[in-house]
């Protein structure tokens, strides 16, 4: 109930809900109500991230054994979630201090809202093609398959229109500013396993001086 | 609770008494599991005895580096001696029938005939092939009265292609029902030679496809001409062993040097690949997970394999000893054999060979030795298991499975054994519980849809109904209204 309490009543959800629905028709006029119109809500931005996140538990649960084959030993959705969100944040970040210096308009917080708002097509795809798991053969999988790659596929454009949009970039800036992106992403990634060694060897190093003056 | 406490006592009682098999087994049996992570099982085979040459007869002295092992039709056991040039002829009960180490040649006697022999077969017909390494041929001998004859030779094939220092050192032979002689020679990467049994060359068969590795050609990219003519060529790797099936196929096993291509292969009489497996998370070479550096570390090699009956097959890993045994459909049944100087296990495996239901191996190293593996109960019931299986007699098969469930839980072949004999019987709901236990996808989607169809047929004609019922009703009420009040629609309009 939480979250009805924070968007007042259920009828505000829905009507808070429209501009993702409306952001997979229409794309650009989605994304530039949703940043210059100051349309979208950080509410509606987690409340679609929640989904994704609850719908990509449910399928890992539920989806058949046919095209889903989980060991129940080592099913964890919690690791998948944090594999997600530090997968959003990371390119969050790698993205905003890319296009931060390339004249990119957009904030990090649009860049989140972008991220985020895309979302809806696996919303609207992960737990129908679920469901529809359930009643399907191996030699019939290729329907669920296709379900759940469009809505990926989807998803990716609407995140590309959505950067497009929000940076207020061209088409051929806004691909090179998402392959730089990717480079920063790797950068990072890098700079945390340094920072993460050294802070292990700063504190071996403590260790073994604490160690030594409590043999002294 | 007092009966609690009995049971743990008694279940104290079990397992201290000595009578457990699996203690006395110096290794300890495995298998993989769907998603391809190793799974403890009982030994399936357990080794019975260990024997060398002098307990056959003391003056036959020790083996030298021997190299392969076969036993023929008459369940007689050839042995060859590579380092003291000779084949040692042998029975079951351990009775010389004869040491092959020269012959007859029209009528006279040579003395020393084999120079370094490295592979045998023994045909139908009680022809010996002899992979005769050191003379660069593969001699044909024919035993008449206990004499030993030439019949004939194959030299090496006089062909384009090769290079002028080649050498024909042929390693492994072996004859088809057609008569086509296979030979696997030293340094040929074509594939294995074939020969008409007049000795003419024929051809290569059963070519090793190079597999691209980015890495490789990373490297290649960044060295410079000299070190790339320094380094190796990317070649196909060498067959290591073959064996041929009941119907003709030939198993081969060769290295190879990427970690998700099967090691072994089934080639047609065209000489193409048809093995079979339908595990997407286990390749059939050998171990899944091994270590990366240290003693008895690195992937499998598998330097033998044997065809044995009801289309399983087992292979030789020379790293750490061990026989792995696969089914026809390429599921691991059972890996038993191992590293060590304890009795029953090798330290130098070169070759293996199935005499009956039990298999011996050769281990070559020092005086050289031969380890006899008997089947356990539990290997008993997975060999009859797979051989009801692949006669299609699930029915019959799902006994010895469900005894095998209550011998090892762990062991998913025989839950789906138990599923798939379920789904013969037309039990589609519970095949798919045994099924999904077994993580047999493929017989799960099956008996799924079988299940699918059932259900359907049974709910639909309902639904129709209900569906019709609430038209007629509909239909009805709208023609009922109308009747009852249509005159005044009509006086309003």
């Amino acid at each position: 109930m939480t979250a009805v309490k924070a968007f007042g009543t259920v009828k505000n959800i829905f009507s808070y809900y429209k501009l993702p629905l409306y952001i997979m028709v229409r794309p650009f006029d989605g994304f530039y109500e949703m940043k210059y119109l100051q349309q979208g809500t950080l509410k509606v931005s987690f409340l679609n991230l929640i989904l994704v996140l609850v719908s990509y538990a449910i399928n890992d649960q539920y989806a058949s054994l046919i095209v889903n084959p989980q060991n129940p030993l080592t099913l964890n959705s919690f690791s998948n979630w944090v594999m997600i969100i530090t997968a959003l944040v990371l390119f969050c970040v790698s993205n905003w201090s890319v296009t931060s210096l390339m004249d990119g308009e957009g904030k990090l917080k649009d860049i989140f809202m972008a991220m985020t708002y895309a979302m809806t097509p696996l919303v609207l795809t992960i737990v129908p093609a679920t469901i529809l798991s359930n009643f399907l053969s191996q030699d019939e999988a290729g329907f669920y398959y296709m379900l759940m790659s469009v809505g990926v596929a989807y998803f990716v454009f609407l995140v590309f229109c959505g950067l497009v949009v929000v940076h207020n970039y061209g088409a051929g800036k806004a691909v090179f500013a998402i392959l730089l992106t990717f480079v920063a992403l790797l950068i990072i990634v890098f700079l945390i396993t340094l920072l993460l060694t050294l802070w292990q060897q700063l504190f071996v190093f403590g260790f073994s001086i604490y160690t030594e003056l409590m043999f002294r | 609770m007092f009966k609690k406490i009995t049971a743990f006592l008694l279940i104290l009682l079990l397992a201290a008494s000595p009578v457990a098999v699996l203690a006395d087994t110096p290794f300890q049996g495995y298998t993989y599991n769907f998603w391809g992570t190793l799974v403890p099982s009982p030994a399936a085979y357990v080794p019975i005895r260990s024997f060398g040459l002098h307990n056959i007869c003391p003056e036959l002295g020790d083996m030298a580096d021997p190299t392969d092992l076969h036993v023929d039709a008459e369940n007689n056991i050839y042995v060859v001696d590579w380092g003291n040039d000779r084949i040692v002829i042998f029975d079951m009960d351990l009775n010389l029938i004869r040491v092959i180490d020269g012959y007859y040649r029209y009528g006279e006697w040579v003395e020393n005939g084999l120079r370094r022999p490295h592979g045998i077969f023994v045909t139908d017909d009680m022809e010996i092939f002899i992979a005769d390494e050191h003379n660069n041929r593969v001699v044909v001998l024919n035993v008449i009265d206990g004499d030993v004859h030439f019949v004939r030779e194959i030299l090496a094939p006089d062909i384009e292609g090769l290079e002028d220092d080649f050498v024909f050192s042929p390693l492994h032979v072996l004859v088809d029902r057609g008569g086509r002689v296979f030979v696997i020679v030293r340094h040929v990467f074509e594939g294995i030679m074939s020969f008409s049994d007049e000795g003419e060359f024929l051809g290569y068969f059963g070519t090793i496809e190079v597999s691209f590795n980015w890495i490789d050609m990373a490297w290649r990219f960044l060295m410079t001409e000299a070190q790339i003519e320094f380094d190796n060529a990317i070649l196909p790797r060498e067959f290591q062993s073959m064996d041929i099936d009941q119907y003709g196929f030939i198993f081969t096993t060769h290295i190879e040097n990427w970690h998700l291509n099967n090691q072994v292969m089934r080639l047609n009489p065209r000489g193409e690949d048809v093995l079979v497996n339908f595990n997407d998370n286990v390749v059939i070479n050998g171990d899944q997970g091994y270590r990366p550096t240290g003693p008895m570390s690195g992937p499998s090699v598998l330097i033998d394999v044997i065809a044995r009956s009801h289309g399983k097959y087992s292979a030789l890993d020379s790293t750490r000893g061990r026989v792995y045994t696969y089914d026809s459909e390429g599921n691991l049944l059972y890996v038993f054999g191992g590293m060590g100087s304890l009795e029953g296990m090798t330290r130098m495996p070169r070759a293996i060979e199935m005499i009956g239901d039990d298999m011996l191996l050769l281990d070559s190293l020092g005086r050289g030795r031969i380890i006899h593996y008997a089947p356990t109960e539990y290997g008993r019931l997975i060999n009859r298991a797979i051989a009801m299986r692949y006669g299609g007699h699930e029915r019959y098969a799902v006994e010895y499975w469900r005894q095998l469930v209550t011998l090892d839980e762990n062991f998913a072949l025989a839950w789906s054994g138990i599923g798939r004999s379920l789904l013969a019987a037309g039990d589609n709901v519970g095949a798919m519980e045994y099924l999904r236990q077994g993580m047999d996808v493929r017989y799960f989607s099956i008996a799924f849809r079988r299940n699918r169809l059932d259900v359907m047929q049974g709910t639909l004609p309902n639904v129709f109904t209900a569906g019709m019922l609430l038209v007629v009703l509909f239909v009805g009420g709208k023609i009922y209204y109308r009747v009852k009040f249509g005159k005044r629609e009509e006086e309003e309009a």
